[in-house]
């Protein structure tokens, strides 16, 4: 056959660890495996459901408590996900159920923190007094008011989120069809919804909600967008160099 | 095969071995070594849908007839090459022997490297049906009927495909021992 040179070496290694691991995985009983599930799930939550409850605690209406319930759910899928028996291998245009977990868990997540950091996004506010993107929120008033504000707001975001998780699977992100694309913005856009469904039932914030959609979804595309002219160049250099 | 299906860890290292370096040359031949990284992605990609469908492996088939139809399958969606020829067919494979691949001593590994090099340069002249059968053919040994149930084609342009492929490569062989 072929000669096996370091680089062969490797590829062969890693995908006979990975098959490996995953034949490891599925010995394991599905009982300890939902038991692993509920807690990783339990403790990724309270990480950012107790600060929550700490800065924002009275503020927290029905709708909040829908959100949370929508937080908590997406991160039972994700670990559930994650925790599937499976070959963990990242190749480009295949997205197994790991690589789908990482990206939902860290869009959420940083979803999540953003808020965190910012609450007057959502119109909440927070017992720290301390919000780094005041300034740019006074400069977005001053400049087009609250439209403006939310707009910008909703594309930044989204488009932090987007770029975060995207940068967690870029080796399996590494394609431009419309397929992988049109999942990949269907996930990034998932964990918006509970953000969404806040905004559009909160009354001071619905008159914003058609600015905050068109900001988020305009982040997302834009994050796409990028990611795909980044795989076209990446594919154009390499066949320049033949490889 | 059946015990790896079953889960067992060891038929599976024992599959791989004997496998893996077939399968990434089949890759490198039918895309040449410009394509090297996307040889090599085919090639986990393989994998992959190998362990994902091993529980529908027929052992009334031939093993590498059922492996190399899902390694052509992952070549032609990613090519975009043959895509009414090359329907996905659940082949399977008669009792496959798991024997001991014995390591190649550095000289080996040397004439191999010569000979792809070699086999690489002759194949530039070949369509990719005629690189696929001759590769089936004359590296993996399957017999026209196997190339002809992984390829769904019939046996007859089986056998025409390679007939074909040897006899341009014979004909550029002759070509430049003239020059």
């Amino acid at each position: 056959m072929i000669p096996q040179n370091q680089m062969d070496a490797d590829i062969h290694n890693r995908v006979l660890k990975a098959v490996q691991g995953a034949l490891r995985e599925e010995k394991v009983p599905q009982s300890k495996r939902t038991f692993k599930v509920l807690i990783v799930a339990t403790v990724a939550f309270a990480l950012f459901g107790v600060p929550f409850v700490l800065l924002f605690g009275a503020q927290m209406t029905w709708v909040w408590k829908l959100a949370f319930g929508l937080w908590a759910i997406y991160f039972g899928v994700s670990f559930y996900l994650w925790f599937k028996p499976q070959p963990r291998l990242a190749i480009p245009g295949v997205f197994s159920p790991f690589v789908i977990a990482k990206l939902f868990l860290i869009s959420t997540a940083v979803t999540i923190f953003q808020i965190l950091v910012c609450p007057s996004y959502v119109f909440l506010d927070s017992a720290l007094d301390w919000n780094p993107l005041i300034p740019l929120t006074g400069f977005l008033m001053r400049v087009g008011g609250m439209n403006l504000c939310m707009l910008f707001c909703g594309f930044l975001f989204s488009a932090i989120a987007s770029a975060v998780a995207l940068g967690s699977i870029h080796r399996s992100a590494k394609v431009r069809d419309f397929k992988s694309n049109g999942l990949m913005i269907g996930i990034l856009s998932l964990s918006q919804i509970p953000v969404l469904l806040v905004q559009f039932f909160t009354d001071d914030l619905r008159p914003f909600v058609g600015f905050w959609i068109g900001g988020i979804s305009f982040g997302v595309f834009v994050v796409i967008g990028l990611k795909s002219i980044w795989v076209r160049i990446a594919e154009s250099t390499s066949r320049d160099r033949g490889a | 095969m059946i015990a790896y299906a079953n889960g067992d860890e060891a038929a599976f290292s024992l599959l791989f071995q004997r496998y893996s370096e077939r399968l990434i040359a089949f890759f490198r031949f039918r895309l040449g070594t410009r394509k090297k990284h996307l040889a090599e992605e085919l090639y986990q990609k393989t994998w992959l849908k190998v362990h994902a469908s091993r529980k529908s492996y027929d052992p009334k088939h031939k093993f590498s007839t059922w492996f190399f139809t899902i390694a052509l399958n992952n070549l032609r969606d990613e090519v975009g090459l043959l895509r009414e020829r090359f329907k996905h067919q659940e082949l399977v494979e008669s009792s496959p022997e798991l024997t001991h691949v014995p390591q190649k001593t550095t000289e080996e590994r040397y004439i191999e490297k010569e000979r792809f090099a070699q086999i690489e340069t002759l194949f530039r002249f070949l369509t990719g049906d005629q690189k696929t059968a001759l590769l089936l053919s004359d590296w993996e040994e399957m017999s026209s009927k196997e190339i002809a149930e992984a390829m769904c084609i019939s046996d007859a342009s089986a056998r025409q495909l390679v007939s074909r492929a040897r006899r341009t490569i014979r004909s550029h062989f002759k070509d430049e021992e003239k020059v």
